[in-house]
């Protein structure tokens, strides 16, 4: 069992993977609880596919990916932004319109591009190749978003449930939803490099539903959503060298086992729990 | 005499405030002070303005001309040292957002606090002398959908309590709310007056605003009027200013 457990890690690729998945992981829980708290969840589809063309001109000018992705992460919030402003458009509109085209963007500049750049990695992770410099960047990346989302944790637990009252005693509520914001988008550039593109926004809004199934408390939902991310993300690695599948795959498949467990069996909502307290109630 | 400068003994002072969203002027040369001491009722139509009154004096719409003064400083100002206090509309709370009882009212504590609004001794016994004050002392570790419509308004006025806010504006607050639990925070509310609070409701129930308000403004995208609760609601006067009957 042990030899089991340890064999993968001698492999420098793995316990490589298994770092930056895990700091990925970990700095996308925290944010979830809040993005799905405000119902933000469709930002987080929107920036992660927004980055494409920013990732593409990385490669291509030979950038840090992170600054390129985070450019256009940062550019797609206030273009909906802006156009939320000026329009009477809706908001899932508004986004749709502006992610989708920048998501094309993308497509056509690689395809444009001699061939360096690999458009499955891009989309799909390519977290057993991850280079030395990717890690450091995700590694001070995911370490930036996740002090800042600790240290103004209660002012933006308070902006997610009654900003009239934020407003109220003067605290700066626009400010606070640019900070969030700008938190999504270098998270975005984090999680890419652990599941690419396509499976970013999984990991943005799985653990901290997960959590909402589990808990009555914010504070116990951001442990919870760490907890269940760093262990769903241990197993899904494991799952992928043992089976030989997709990395990106297994990460987000065992996410969404631990959601339907809580789902089935949560003290909140759980669909069995509530079950068997309706029978027992009924026999008693 | 007083010039362009707003009074300092009045909670409120609103100056020729306009707001407009593009062509619509929800609200031309307003102006109302309010004293300390005193609550009053703001009464007018759907779509007189009395939200967008509100918004003005949150700092979250942008007037299109005029002054609002909280005791004497800035509305921004006065908010940041924690003066105004907002209870929200039913509808616009997440009553399944995860937080407890206890955690909201703490939440009328932040302005005092540092950056991380990590809470101090002082402010837990606040938080659980203002829980007391409203009654809802054992059910502090709920969470806040848990709570009949009246515990929820209290636990907001708690809240405001333990900010020790001077100027309370009520968004419709006894929507959904039974008329015991309206006596109740009546009740409250007139124990807030009387220790100095300014107070500003608004309210579309006519026949519960002579058991509220020391006086009425009403509002119809401009005051129409502001004086004494029983001259406002004279049926002459209510006919005159909306073409309605006070037999709501
Ligand atoms: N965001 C907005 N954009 C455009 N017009 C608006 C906006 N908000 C309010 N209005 C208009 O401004 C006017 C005043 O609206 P307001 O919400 O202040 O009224 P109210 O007195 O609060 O109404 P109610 O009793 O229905 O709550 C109305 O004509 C309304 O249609
Ligand atoms: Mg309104």
């Amino acid at each position: 069992m042990i030899e089991w457990l340890l064999e993968p890690l001698q492999f420098a690729f793995m316990s490589r993977a298994m770092l930056v998945t895990l700091v990925a992981a970990i700095t996308c829980a925290i944010l979830s609880c809040w993005l799905v708290q405000i119902g933000w969840s469709l930002m987080g589809d929107a920036v992660s596919h927004a980055v494409l063309p920013g990732v593409a001109v990385s490669y291509i000018l030979g950038w840090p990916f992170a600054i390129g992705a985070f450019i256009f992460g940062a550019g797609a919030v206030a273009l909906i932004g802006g156009v939320r402003a000026t329009t009477k458009i809706k908001a899932d509109a508004a986004i749709g319109v502006v992610f989708t085209s920048l998501f094309a963007l993308g497509l056509v500049i690689i395809s444009k591009t001699p061939s360096q750049t690999d458009l499955g990695h891009i989309l799909f992770g390519n977290v057993l190749g991850v280079s030395d410099s990717d890690i450091l960047q995700v590694v001070v990346i995911g370490a930036i978003a996740v002090a800042l989302l600790l240290f103004k944790r209660r002012d933006l637990t308070l902006y997610a449930f009654d900003r009239g009252h934020a407003d109220a005693i003067g605290i700066n509520t626009k400010w606070l939803s640019v900070l969030l914001l700008g938190l999504l988008a270098l998270t975005v550039v984090v999680a890419l490099q652990a599941v690419g593109i396509i499976l970013v926004v999984a990991m943005l809004i799985t653990p901290g539903a997960t959590a909402y199934l589990l808990t009555k408390r914010f504070d116990r939902m951001l442990w919870l959503a760490v907890l269940i991310t760093a262990a769903a993300s241990i197993v899904g690695l494991y799952a992928s060298y043992y089976f030989d599948a997709s990395t990106g795959g297994c990460v987000v498949l065992a996410q969404g086992a631990a959601f339907v467990l809580a789902y089935l069996f949560g003290p909140r909502g759980g669909v069995v729990v509530n079950a068997v307290r309706a029978r027992r109630e009924v026999t008693a | 005499m007083t010039t362009g400068a707003a009074r300092a003994d009045f909670a409120l002072s609103v100056r020729d405030l306009s707001v407009r969203y593009g062509p619509v002027h929800a609200l031309a040369d307003v102006d109302i002070e309010l004293g300390v001491g005193r609550v009053t009722a703001l009464i007018g139509m759907n779509g007189s303005g009395k939200s967008s009154l509100f918004n003005a004096i949150m700092g979250r719409v942008r007037p299109a001309s005029g002054e609002i003064g909280v005791f004497g400083q800035s509305s921004l100002a006065a908010r940041r040292a924690g003066l105004v206090a907002y209870l929200p509309q039913q509808e616009s709370i997440d009553w399944d957002f995860p937080i407890s009882v206890r955690q909201v009212v703490m939440t009328g504590r932040f302005g005092m606090l540092g950056p991380t609004r990590r809470p101090r001794a002082i402010d837990r016994e606040a938080v659980v002398d203002a829980l007391r004050r409203v009654g809802l002392a054992d059910l502090e570790e709920r969470q806040i959908g848990e709570l009949s419509g009246g515990q929820r308004k209290r636990v907001f006025l708690a809240r405001s309590i333990a900010q020790q806010a001077r100027l309370l504006l009520l968004d419709e607050p006894f929507a959904g709310v039974d008329k015991a639990s309206e006596a109740s925070i009546i009740a409250l509310l007139h124990e807030l007056r009387d220790s100095g609070c300014g107070i500003l409701i608004s309210t579309h129930d006519l026949a519960g605003v002579p058991e509220l308000a020391d006086e009425v403004v009403l509002l119809r995208n401009r005051v129409l009027f502001h004086g004494p609760t029983a001259e406002a609601l004279d049926p002459a006067m209510l006919t005159r200013v909306f073409g309605l009957e006070a037999s709501a």
